[in-house]
């Protein structure tokens, strides 16, 4: 049997404003096997960028439990969370969320700033990363100047940047089209497969996670709705 | 995260906003500027008090005296040995002590050719001149044989043009003294007529110059330079308001022959010390410009609070523009800071990245305002010299830029810029990224 890479034991994300509670994730207790390629996908609203955050540590949970690699991250202070963010995840968003003002190298190596890894070291690990999605040739361009899809590649360079062991990613395809999606998608999908990585990603595209993710999590107001394992490309 | 890239990533970012950068900065420039000029104005009072102070040699003065009469009218007298020429000869005799003579001096408008000054003359016997006292760089010293003769100081020659001093030597003074009339015709004017005040009347004497002086005459509890000496023969036989004995109007009679008081010229201020301690131990009661200085240091700390205190205000004010300076960034780099939380930053780097980034605005303004101090402080110095020469005042340095107050100036800069850049570093560093990176 596989090992265990992610456990979440009944884990909740209420938020309480003004005096009403809303569940935006409610007990969901879900495994991921390590190396495993999970897709997710629920309508607008039910939840899933609310679970991505809790299993990126950017979010706390109100109730329950995230193991990570052996380790509790629900138990972590802030401090630890932060470099549980920085080691152990990388994160990939819909909006890209690059800074604008920096290049795409400056992007890169952002992480690698926090990790305290010499400048020289920093940079030529960047533009490896960069030469990995196909964008080394970029280099120096600024977010503003580089397409949807080329932004979503230097973001996945950046997500690498640190060598994380989980790659958490909230629609990375939602702002681009079906090709690009594609060749996003191809890269996740090498990833995974190359460097075994964990990669637990949401669509709203179900067809795009079949081809690719080996299960596909469907959430439904807070609650796992059903949990299927897809076709996969293997 | 390291210091390096704290302080690179918060000059990108100056960079970045260089108006906004330039206006801050400005501020902070204006602050400090106007601190450090302030203070320095201050150092250069003192600096000139001081100097003048060492010029002169005040500190090299012990003012001796008897005792009050103490309360205990028990207390034995015959100890103390009265002031009188005999104890001046002994004094003189003392280690390190140069010269000693009586404290006699009367205020009395003296002049020569076209100037008329208002100064204290100096009353000396002529044998404590040839103690050196009084510096002689032209002409004699007062002689008994010339009881007319004056020693005028040089800086009351100057102002008459005389480069080289013999050039007046003989020339006429006119002393003209003030007296106390209380003759019949003046407490007459005082009832019938509109003039108010003291009766006070005023009686001409001449004196010629004898000899030129170094420096003014000095000494006693009243600083006050004395351009002119004369002998105490001619003094005795004029009619004049002295100083002591308007004191001694108030207080006890001196038996005659004897003087209020005698100052004791010390060849260094180290030795003032030792001195006294020997006068003391005779009986006497002493008083050396030495001790004031402590008091002027108190009276400079004070004035150094009340500079400090109106200068810190634009200081403050500045500091209100960092403020709001640091929120605004915050605001603006709201989405930056959920990314750099996002790829792992700990609070404690986030926080440090606006910290450094109000220091560094904190140290180029102090910078500039220390230039800004620098420039303005030289022009004004400038313009009152141009002024002050016209008047026949000698140029003078008037600010004085000791390096503690250039460092502690711009150090007090980023101090404050630090202080005000905390809390919007704090609320940075709290920013809930989750929010900070929901799509737009
Ligand atoms: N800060 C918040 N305060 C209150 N409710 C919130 C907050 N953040 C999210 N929610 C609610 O939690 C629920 C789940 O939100 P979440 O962002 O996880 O949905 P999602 O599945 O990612 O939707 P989408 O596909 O539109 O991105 C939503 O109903 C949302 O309104
Ligand atoms: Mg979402």
């Amino acid at each position: 049997m596989e090992s265990v890479f992610i456990r979440t034991s009944n884990l909740s994300r209420v938020y309480s404003s003004g005096g009403a509670e809303l569940a935006a994730l409610w007990q969901v207790s879900i495994t991921v096997a390590k190396g495993a390629f999970v897709g997710i996908c629920g309508t607008s609203g039910s939840g899933k960028s609310t679970l991505i955050n809790l299993l990126g540590g950017l979010d706390t949970p109100t109730g329950g439990e995230i193991h990570v690699d052996g380790t509790c991250v629900t138990g972590l202070d802030r401090n630890s969370l932060a470099r549980y963010r920085l080691a152990t995840v990388g994160m990939i968003f819909q909006s890209f969320n690059l800074v604008p003002s920096n290049s795409a190298l400056e992007n890169v190596m952002l992480p690698m700033v926090f990790a305290e890894i010499p400048k020289a070291e920093r940079a030529r690990r960047a533009a490896g990363l960069l030469d990995q999605v196909g964008l080394a040739a970029r280099a120096s361009h600024r977010p503003k100047e580089l397409s949807g899809g080329e932004q979503q590649r230097v973001a996945i360079a950046r997500a690498l940047a640190n060598a994380p062991k989980l790659l958490l990613a909230d629609e990375p395809t939602g702002n681009l089209d079906s090709q690009t999606s594609r060749q996003i998608m191809r890269i996740l999908a090498e990833l995974n497969r190359e460097k075994g990585l964990t990669v637990v990603m949401i669509s709203h595209d179900r067809d795009l996670l079949e081809q690719h993710a080996e299960r596909i999590v469907t959430i439904q107001d807070g609650r796992i709705a059903s949990d299927s394992t897809a076709g996969g490309a293997r | 995260m390291k210091r390096t890239d704290q302080i690179a990533l918060a000059w990108d970012n100056l960079v970045k906003t260089k108006l906004r950068t330039f206006l801050t900065t400005s501020g902070i420039m204006i602050g400090t500027g106007s601190l450090i000029c302030m203070m320095a104005f201050g150092q250069g009072v003192q600096h000139n008090v001081k100097q003048q102070f060492d010029d002169l040699g005040l500190f090299n003065y012990i003012v001796v005296s008897q005792e009050r009469e103490t309360s205990d009218p028990a207390a034995p007298e015959a100890a103390v040995p009265p002031l009188d020429e005999a104890l001046m000869e002994s004094l003189c005799k003392l280690p390190h002590v140069e010269g000693a003579y009586p404290e006699l001096r009367f205020p009395a408008m003296v002049r020569i050719g076209e100037i008329e000054q208002f100064t204290l003359v100096q009353v000396l016997p002529a044998q404590s001149l040839s103690f050196s006292v009084v510096p002689i760089i032209a002409g004699e010293t007062l002689s008994a044989e010339d009881p007319q003769g004056a020693v005028v100081s040089m800086g009351f020659l100057r102002q008459l043009g005389a480069h080289p001093p013999p050039s007046h030597l003989g020339a006429s003074v006119e002393i003209r003294t003030l007296t106390l009339d209380f003759g019949l015709e003046s407490l007459l004017k005082m009832v019938f007529s509109q003039r108010r005040g003291l009766p006070i009347g005023q009686k001409d004497y001449a004196f010629h110059v004898r000899g030129v002086s170094s420096r003014a005459g000095m000494g006693g509890s009243i600083p006050i330079r004395s351009e002119v000496i004369i002998g105490m023969q001619a003094a005795a036989a004029m009619d004049k308001l002295e100083i002591n004995s308007l004191v001694d109007f108030f207080n006890s009679d001196t038996p005659p022959g004897t003087f209020n008081s005698i100052t004791v010229q010390v060849d260094s201020p180290t030795h003032v010390d030792a001195v006294r301690d020997t006068l003391k131990k005779q009986g006497f009661q002493t008083f050396a410009m030495l001790d004031q200085m402590e008091e002027m240091k108190q009276g400079f700390i004070i004035m150094d609070l009340f500079l400090l205190a109106i200068g810190m205000i634009g200081t403050l004010v500045s500091s209100l523009g960092i403020v709001n300076t640091m929120v605004m960034t915050v605001m603006e780099r709201y989405r930056e800071i959920g990314i750099m939380k996002a790829v792992g930053a700990p609070d404690r780097d986030i926080r440090a990245i606006f910290i450094v980034e109000s220091g560094l605005i904190g140290l180029i303004g102090g910078l500039m305002g220390l230039l800004l101090a620098w420039m303005v402080s030289h022009t004004i110095n400038f313009i009152v010299n141009v002024v002050g020469v016209r008047q026949g005042m000698p140029p003078m340095t008037y600010f004085t830029f000791p390096l503690w107050l250039c460092i502690s100036g711009v150090g007090l800069a980023i101090l404050v810029s630090i202080v005000a850049g905390l809390a919007p570093a704090q609320r940075a560093a709290s920013v809930d990224p989750v929010s900070a990176l929901r799509h737009d």
